[in-house]
């Protein structure tokens, strides 16, 4: 299957037998109705999110390491020679979608992704695939990655008083202040 | 509230309990008729007590694992019938006994607490198991780390999840504790606001 017409395509790599098509956010929309209707793709599975932050950093000691083990005394520099490659922004926000035929053995898969940074908005695709609500819904709610033309964009799993963004990397572990505790 | 903490020593119970049914009274028994003696409790009190732990009533209150153990005991092969516990209440405000069952997050602290709030006095609360007692292995940004918190416990039974047996067991020792006159959780440490 050919995916060069996707608009706004930046990079499409296959690994594993999957393919990733890395789409320009400001013609995502644009991309996901291309990959709807031109190439069938009528399932979006699912909306996912990724916190890149530190990445490619110098890293802390012994944080790589090979099979021998991990080197804890100097930063990174046993087993691996190489940091691994800079992406491209902080977040990448991920669409996997499928396209179902009835009667087809198989269903073919592709990921789109998009790279955004903190604050930049991602245009909603609900208007593509209705079920990217709630899927939009959650990785605002983990990781404060905003949607805009998103009907409704408001906490799904957490508490709607909550403070931050649970999945960030930046995100404080413990701590959590405990109503009726006399803590808060 | 503060309210000064007493140990159940300083009720008077000093031994854990021994389960040999053909002993006679056990040695729990004998200290709680001692206890009585010297604290000369009235027989109205001693009645009310007796009269409470045999129609403990628990609150229908699933949240976990552990909740699939707290529904097997009201089954045949536990048969918590024997002890008068078998209606489970769908109603707080009929029910004396909160069994807290698994890991409370905190989007399901407030109501736990409402439910909590609502049940009418006296009332009694058993941490089962070990997420509803420390957090368990949710040690994360969801989940409540111990019910103890949010509301005052009265037993806390170990196990992940404990068996229906434990489960029991701290029924049975909930009764005893009031039996023996030691006042609810609440009003031993209080609750917090």
């Amino acid at each position: 299957m050919s995916y060069a017409g996707v608009p706004g395509l930046v990079e499409s790599r296959e690994a594993h037998g999957e393919t990733t098509l890395v789409v320009d956010p400001a013609r995502l929309v644009e991309a996901a109705e291309h990959l709807r209707d031109e190439l069938g793709f009528n399932f979006l599975s699912d909306v996912s999110s990724v916190d890149y932050l530190g990445w490619s950093d110098e890293p802390v000691a012994g944080s790589w390491g090979d099979s021998s083990g991990r080197d804890l005394n100097s930063p990174g520099s046993w087993g691996l020679a190489r940091r691994p490659a800079p992406k491209p922004k902080r977040f990448a926000v991920n669409y996997h979608l499928l396209r179902l035929v009835s009667g087809a053995r198989e269903a073919p898969r592709v990921r789109m992704q998009v790279w955004v940074d903190d604050a930049e908005l991602v245009p909603s695709v609900v208007g593509v695939w209705p079920t990217a609500d709630w899927h939009e819904r959650e990785v605002f709610d983990m990781m404060g990655i905003r949607f805009s033309g998103h009907p409704n964009l408001v906490r799904i799993l957490m508490d709607d008083d909550w403070e931050g963004h649970p999945l960030r990397k930046d995100y404080p572990i413990g701590g959590e202040p405990v109503r009726f505790s006399g803590e808060e | 509230m503060a309210v000064a903490r007493k140990r159940l020593a300083d009720y008077g119970l000093r031994s854990e309990r021994l389960l040999w049914p053909a002993k006679g009274p056990g040695v729990f028994e004998r200290e709680v008729e001692q206890l009585e003696e010297r604290l000369m409790l009235t027989t109205l009190e001693r009645a009310i007590a007796w009269a409470q732990t045999k129609s403990m009533w628990p609150d229908t209150f699933g949240l976990a694992c552990c909740a699939i153990e707290m529904m097997s005991i009201v089954s045949s092969r536990y048969d918590i019938a024997r002890f008068g516990m078998e209606a489970f209440r769908a109603s707080p405000r009929q029910a004396d006994l909160l069994i807290v069952s698994g890991r409370v997050v905190h989007k399901m602290a407030a109501p736990l607490r409402q439910i909590y709030d609502q049940m009418l006095e006296p009332k009694w609360v058993i941490a089962m198991g070990a997420c509803a007692s420390s957090g368990g292995m949710f040690n994360n940004y969801t989940t409540l780390q111990g019910v103890d918190k949010i509301v005052p416990v009265d037993i806390h039974v170990p196990g992940c999840p404990p068996r229906p047996e434990a489960l029991m067991e701290g029924i049975v020792r909930l009764h005893e504790k009031v039996q023996a006159g030691v006042p609810p959780a609440y009003e031993i440490r209080g609750v917090a606001e």
